[in-house]
């Protein structure tokens, strides 16, 4: 068995991972947690863009969109989505932008809203994992509560 | 350390974990984001 290839074929990149911000947490030297920050001046170019459509009045541009945000199990409840999320509003800070905008499980958005991020919709079950209530958020930046 | 990370890169370190950082100008790092692309396969 070629294992270079089963290993590729265990893995999930996407060609906008070579235009992101990506952040990995270890313990030791097993990956625990990892989050990607992407920046477009197009909104059209957003991951998942067809979920943010109807609701583009809410996203000027620059925007920030958080995704692929992933916690391996055993260390779930511990805030680490907490610490890379705060990771990620200060990089959205830095770079500017004006917005931010992600697709969060309805479960975990108590962080976001202390945080001023806004509810938009929740989106159809079929969005990315059946079992999960997805939410569409936003923050408008460049406000004094940044 | 970008100087805007420094609370929660505080934080984690002191928890015992260790962070790394990608960024799109970076190509250099292929390791780190192959251990990602591992992880979200594994958990999606």
């Amino acid at each position: 068995m070629d294992m270079s290839n089963s290993l590729q074929e265990q893995a999930w990149l996407e060609d906008i991972d070579n235009h992101a911000y990506l952040w990995a947490i270890y313990k030791e030297k097993e990956l625990v947690a990892s989050a990607r920050l992407t920046y477009h001046n197009n909104l059209k170019l957003l991951p998942d863009y067809l979920s943010y459509e109807k609701y583009q009045d809410h996203f000027p541009v620059p925007i920030t969109s958080f995704n692929h945000l992933v916690v391996f199990h055993n260390y779930q409840n511990i805030k680490l989505s907490t610490y890379l999320n705060q990771i990620k509003i200060q990089q959205a800070v830095a770079l500017k932008a004006k917005n931010i905008a992600l697709i969060y499980p309805e479960l975990c958005i108590k962080f976001l809203l202390k945080q001023w991020f806004k509810q938009l919709t929740t989106l159809i079950p079929s969005h990315h994992c059946s079992s999960i209530n997805w939410v569409l958020m936003s923050k408008v930046l460049g406000t004094t509560d940044d | 350390m970008p100087k805007h990370y420094t609370e929660p890169f505080k934080l984690l370190l002191e928890n015992g974990f260790t962070i790394k950082t990608i960024t799109p100008v970076d190509n250099n790092k292929k390791d780190v984001s192959q251990d990602i692309a591992q992880l979200r396969y594994k958990i999606w």
